[in-house]
């Protein structure tokens, strides 16, 4: 029942547009007949689900086989790729700095792609160049270095155009980056992304005159982890008359980790990575689709994302530290965990601070539980398959879950909350509408 | 099979262990189709270009796939970037106006079916055709620019030379996470199987009777085990039954002799997980 309210209000908190959602992604290969709009015999080709168990040798079978693999080629030997002459929009390729540029930039993609220069040359970065190519709203060129004149450069294919990766890390992330901007997302090189945001909060740029060495590094150490005091004889000392005040006295013999919650708590966070001295840049960051969007000013990304191979070797799946390190380093929102006092000082969340409503404790208490505080998004790129999986700093340790929060209720909901990892993983792929099924079906590592 | 019947398989590499393998020619991907590889498509359609349930060209590969397809003489590995640059830097001015002329070639055969097209529509509808009076800047700005998939700038420097070949084969068997899954992948194929990445069903292949296209799959296939040395947990078979319940598939365990050189001989043994009787 009370997982049931729970589903529930998190349906509700959940944008209307973004809900669409994966609810039948969980098989790989679809019904190609939709897409290819064959006019005859629609109803033989198979539906999706429609699949046999094993061949069984039969003609009809095999005709079921080949009208379904028909169908797949032909849409995709039919779709022509290109534009007419009047919308054509010329890219060239600049082989040294591995970008490409348009002398004579228009079109809707300009809103979120692209940098214009001074001359109003508009430079694409190569995972731009190559979706737009790939889509068909550019013409790809190479650009002759030998040459000024853009007449005569010869026109790139796409084979020619994955051919230019420099490795096989950039083609997981184009392929990360292309998915995503085929979804309608916005997505901006994380070491591109204008920081401006962030320097404009002053507590870091005071810290950093006269906090230094030693001093910054112990205090660091003492707010990161609350220690707990003990003292023999504390038990004997005190009288108990209700059990929370056993847990309360519990709890505090057990040391734990306290998420970040506050903006200051965040700022010095952040402080310590830069003294660190290893800030780790994400793959991309993440907007949401909307039209106020602005290149230059697009303030805190809505998620910020990491691509890892599986199989490859030259990626390792991050360990604790390090996924410690990229937490302290997110600059992307809160989905309105923030504490409700600290809200309105948040980067973005402005909104979420007004949407919510003051709810039941227990409920909001959940839902921190469930959504954690600071997260990122690791992308898991399988041979061409990527999955999407969240990582979320969760504080478990300063939730009292065994309170009694309201009378009655209390009783059915207390123990430990469940970290109710489905459902949690339920919301990321309806924030991330059709990724595919895999976070569902992933079930070894996560 | 004669040199021209492989199939090109280009590979992103760059200085990285690992590589991309990616195929553009839709006759090629046709022929793999029908030889047993599936493969993924990565590309956006043109056509439906906001969504990512219909895919178009390039058709990505596993690596051990790609290994697989060179090793048995299928395929050829081609690299970039270097090619292409160089083959764009040297084309002559020449060659550069022969292009041209080809595309010009094309819109003249656009001009003259819509033209007739045109002719055709307004006899249809009884208004009298005049050639004149046709609406010229209307028709040159409807001619459509083509963006190929398969390049026409590469494939004069295609090297299929063995040792060039070898040198790359070596090099991305190496870079593999775990070698032993080429063996592995090797030997269900051996079976007929189609595979492809089981990430998704918590695996690394899941195996198709058939093409999947059609078939449902009916392993989820774990990565490959070093038979005389790795330990299988007993906590690990249980998940992996539960697991295998879970997404309607066994869940199989596959075991890669080495010998004394810890170099694999080509010898997998397989073992599937299922629940008893209640699955």
């Amino acid at each position: 029942m009370t997982s049931e309210t729970v589903e529930k209000d998190e349906e509700l908190s959940i944008n209307s547009n973004v809900l669409d959602s994966d609810d039948e992604e969980d098989d790989l290969f679809k019904d190609w007949s939709s897409i290819a709009k064959l006019s005859k015999s629609q109803a033989v080709v198979p539906k999706r689900g429609d699949k046999d168990y094993e061949p069984d040798g039969t003609n009809a079978q095999e005709l079921l086989l080949y009208r379904a693999k028909k169908a797949m080629f032909d849409s995709i030997s039919d779709a022509a790729r290109g534009t007419v002459v009047k919308n054509q929009i010329k890219a060239y390729y600049v082989p040294q700095c591995h970008r490409a540029f348009i002398p004579h930039p228009r079109g809707n993609f300009m809103h979120t792609m692209g940098k214009v220069d001074r001359n109003g040359t508009c430079w694409l970065t190569f995972n731009e160049f190559v979706y737009l190519a790939e889509r068909g709203t550019i013409t790809p060129y190479f650009k002759r270095s030998d040459r000024e004149s853009h007449e005569l450069d010869p026109l790139l294919s796409i084979q020619d155009l994955y051919l230019l990766f420099k490795t096989a890390q950039e083609t997981d992330e184009f392929a990360v980056f292309a998915h995503l901007k085929r979804l309608g997302f916005i997505v901006i090189s994380s070491q591109l992304t204008p920081k401006s945001e962030s320097a404009d909060i002053p507590h870091t740029d005071v810290k950093k005159g006269f906090r230094q060495g030693l001093s910054t590094l112990t205090k660091a150490i003492f707010t990161f982890f609350p220690v707990p005091t003990y003292h023999p004889l504390q038990y004997h000392l005190t009288r108990y008359t209700t059990s929370s005040q056993i847990y309360e006295a519990l709890k505090n013999l057990v040391p734990y980790y306290a998420a970040p919650k506050t903006m200051h708590d965040l700022e010095k966070d952040k402080y310590v990575t830069k003294f660190e001295g290893d800030d780790h840049e994400f793959t991309f960051d993440v907007w949401k689709p909307r039209g106020t969007f602005k290149k230059k000013v697009p303030g805190p990304p809505d998620f910020q994302l990491l691509v890892f191979n599986k199989n490859s070797s030259d990626c390792t799946f991050p360990t604790y530290a390090e996924i410690k390190q990229r937490f302290r380093s997110v600059r992307s929102k809160y989905e309105g965990s923030l504490t409700q006092a600290h809200t309105a000082s948040s980067p973005g969340s402005k909104e979420v601070g007004k949407a919510v409503k003051r709810l039941n404790p227990y409920i909001e208490q959940q839902r921190r539980l469930k959504r954690g505080y600071r997260s990122f998004i690791l992308a898991v790129m399988d041979d061409g398959l990527i999955s999407f999986v969240k990582l979320t700093e969760s504080d478990f340790g300063s939730e009292d879950v065994w309170f009694k929060t309201s009378g009655k209720t209390s009783k059915e909901r207390s123990g430990p909350a469940q970290p109710k990892r489905r459902n949690a993983k339920n919301s990321i792929n309806k924030q991330i509408p059709q990724t595919p099924p895999t976070s569902k079906n992933l079930p070894a590592e996560t | 099979m004669n040199e021209h019947t492989k199939i090109a398989i280009s590979l992103v590499k760059g200085n990285s262990n690992s590589g991309t393998p990616l195929v553009f020619d839709i006759d090629d991907i046709k022929k793999l189709r029908n030889w047993g590889t599936a493969g993924i498509l990565t590309g956006t359609l043109p056509s439906a270009a906001q969504q990512n349930g219909f895919l178009s060209v390039p058709l990505r590969l596993m690596v051990e796939e790609a290994l697989w397809l060179v090793d048995s003489g299928m395929a050829f590995f081609f690299t970039g970037p270097e090619t292409v640059t160089a083959a764009a830097e040297t084309l002559t001015a020449r060659e550069m106006e022969h292009a041209l002329e080809r595309q010009e070639k094309s819109f003249a055969e656009q001009r003259l079916f819509k033209k007739q097209q045109h002719a055709e529509k307004m006899a249809s509808l009884g208004i009298p055709f005049d050639e004149e009076k046709a609406s010229f800047t209307l028709l040159e700005s409807s001619l459509f620019v083509e963006t190929p998939s398969v390049s026409e700038l590469v494939s004069a420097t295609i090297d299929q030379n063995s040792a060039r070949q070898e040198e790359l084969w070596i090099k991305l068997y190496n870079g593999l996470r775990n070698t032993g899954d080429y063996f592995v992948y090797k030997a269900l194929k051996q079976n007929h199987y189609f595979l492809s990445p089981g990430a998704r069903f918590g695996g690394r292949f899941i195996a198709y009777p058939g093409d999947p296209l059609r078939y449902h799959s009916h392993m989820t296939v774990q990565p490959a085990l070093d038979y005389n040395r790795d330990p299988l947990d007993l906590l690990q078979v249980v998940s992996g039954g539960r697991l295998g319940t879970g997404v309607k598939k066994l869940w199989v365990v596959a075991g890669v002799k080495m010998d004394d050189e810890k170099e694999a001989k080509e010898d997998v043994s397989f073992f599937s997980i299922e629940w008893a009787g209640f699955g």
